[in-house]
């Protein structure tokens, strides 16, 4: 798992490269919440290199959700059609905000 | 019960209450009154040109079943031709020939001899209540006890013709009863309730007495009568019996099952609170499933008729599965044949620690605990209208917590199998999936913040 930041001005984007899963879960959730920490009013994450999104991968994300609280925000952009399924039939898609690319996800 | 069958249970009984009458008139007559009278004559010929029209009918069209004649054929299993010449004797009104130029025979009008015939719609009678007790369904006590009086009926108005005609037929002997009651000459009401009168003391073996055999034919006739009377007391008692037994047959059948069950594990040695767990888990199929096992009861049957069946009986269940509310109907149908209900016992385990997925998880009635392999903590609990497996299965992992019932519980259970055929098949389960998650408890989405996977 490759994980690599951008900044703009009052976001973070977050793009996660290979399988979110077990093995990469924690190293993705310190980065995270790295970025909690610094108060980032948007945390934008990338999933477009990400194939396969494990339960594990699951919890980092509602995690995060969570930590950023009523504070900031975060937005999920670029899910794989078998991603955005396990999204969608969880009913995970309904609380988290899930964009269709980059500029929408940082629009909002 | 369809309308064919409905209309075809009311020939029956049409049928069924014609052949009495016709049968209770033409011997009450021949007996008591000895000659045709004009009245009872147009009721006979009447029932007559029904029955003629009914044979017509049934030969018209012979798919037709029902008829008096097709009941007669295989009961008897005579040539066709005879079986209906038996028939046509029993129905056509051939005593009209003699209705002009009538002579007496023993002092009985000969029209009503041959109006005798007409007792061959015995074989009608229980052509009828033997088809009546075929479609009756649910209703086959009541027609065992119909059956019942009829036989009793028709046994003790037999009795009563056969106790006033012989001595009328032997010109009333002066040691016959009719002479030493007195009652030659009298109405032929009143002798026929003295006569019947008789015959339900012998048959009841109340014997008053007052009324008894005077001569050699009398008293063969009375010990005939006395037996008869037994017999037919033994066929009460019996049917009684067994209209009792059969009202709870089911019942008895079930618990001598679970009795059965019960033994053996008791035989096998197996632990006292296994057993008591099974004992409550009849009684539960009882209480709620008159003792059906729904997969058992639905296997043998083909696909539209399940579907059918499976509707009706999940009609109540089915608005607490949301999956069920938001599908079209070709998917509810689609799911209602692969849907495997599962009823959990207390304490049961739906599924393990551990186990792979295996399916979708919609409870549709009582409470689940998610909890810890060992059972020392519990995560959340799950109730009708939540469903689970859908992360493990989409996911491909083992689950990581064990749902244990609360109480008796009743869930449908979609198979992986299952899911991935419909979810090609019908693309719309995934928003129905969708819809359906935003309807349940945020449970599961706590779940798996605290690494619970289901």
């Amino acid at each position: 798992m490759e994980i690599a930041t951008d900044r703009t001005e009052g976001a973070a984007i977050v793009r996660f490269t290979g399988r979110l899963d077990t093995t990469a879960a924690p190293e993705a959730l310190a980065h995270l919440e790295a970025l909690i920490q610094e108060a980032v009013p948007l945390i934008v994450v990338d999933l477009t290199a990400v194939d396969f999104v494990s339960s594990a991968g699951l919890r980092v994300l509602l995690a995060t959700a969570k930590g950023v609280g009523s504070s900031g925000s975060m937005h999920l952009f670029g899910l794989n059609a078998s991603v955005q399924e396990v999204f969608d039939v969880s009913g995970f898609s309904t609380i988290l905000a899930i964009f269709e690319d980059e500029a929408s996800a940082l629009a909002q | 019960m369809g309308a064919s069958e409905r209309s075809q249970v009311g020939s029956d009984v049409l049928r069924l209450v014609l052949a009495i009458v016709s049968i209770a008139v033409v011997s009450y007559e021949f007996a008591f009154v000895h000659e045709a009278r004009p009245v009872t004559s147009i009721v006979v010929y009447a029932i007559d040109v029904a029955f003629l029209f009914d044979i017509w009918n049934s030969r018209r069209s012979p798919s037709q079943k029902g008829s008096i004649e097709g009941s007669r054929v295989p009961r008897l299993a005579l040539d066709g031709r005879v079986a209906l010449g038996i028939v046509l004797l029993g129905n056509l009104p051939l005593d009209l020939l003699f209705w002009f130029g009538d002579t007496d025979v023993r002092g009985i009008s000969l029209v009503l001899w041959v109006r005798l015939l007409r007792l061959i719609r015995i074989g009608t009678v229980f052509g009828a209540l033997r088809r009546l007790e075929r479609s009756s369904g649910s209703n086959t006590a009541a027609l065992r006890i119909v059956r019942l009086l009829v036989v009793v009926g028709l046994v003790i108005q037999f009795t009563t013709c056969l106790w006033y005609v012989m001595p009328f037929v032997q010109g009333f002997p002066a040691d016959s009863w009719p002479m030493r009651e007195g009652i030659v000459g009298d109405g032929a009401a009143y002798s026929y309730l003295l006569s019947l009168y008789w015959v339900v003391t012998v048959f009841t073996s109340v014997g008053f007495g007052d009324i008894g055999p005077g001569n050699t034919a009398e008293y063969a006739f009375t010990i005939f009568t006395m037996l008869v009377g037994a017999s037919l007391f033994a066929y009460v008692v019996a049917t009684g019996a067994s209209l009792i037994s059969s009202l709870n047959l089911s019942r008895v059948t079930f618990w001598n099952r679970v009795d059965t069950v019960e033994s053996y594990l008791h035989a096998r040695k197996v632990d006292r609170t296994v057993t008591e767990d099974v004992r409550r888990y009849y009684e539960y199929l009882w209480d709620q499933h008159a003792g059906l096992q729904q997969d058992t009861l639905l296997r043998d049957l083909p696909s539209p008729l399940r579907l059918a069946v499976l509707s009706d009986l999940l009609k109540d269940l089915m608005p607490h599965v949301p999956v069920f509310r938001h599908a079209s109907p070709a998917l509810r149908r689609e799911l209602l044949l692969a849907l495997e209900p599962v009823v959990t016992q207390p304490g049961g385990h739906l599924v393990t620690d551990g186990e792979a997925a295996d399916g979708i998880y919609f409870i549709a009635r009582g409470t689940f605990e998610v909890i810890s392999a060992d059972g020392s903590t519990i995560h959340g609990t799950l109730s009708a209208g939540d469903y689970f497996g859908d992360l493990t299965l989409l996911l491909g992992e083992n689950r990581t917590a064990t749902v244990r019932s609360a109480g008796f519980s009743e869930v449908f259970r979609l198979r992986s199998d299952a899911y991935h055929r419909i979810r090609t098949e019908y693309p719309e389960l995934r928003d129905v999936m969708t819809r359906s998650s935003q309807e349940r408890s945020d449970t599961v989405n706590r779940l798996v913040l605290e690494g619970v996977v289901l």
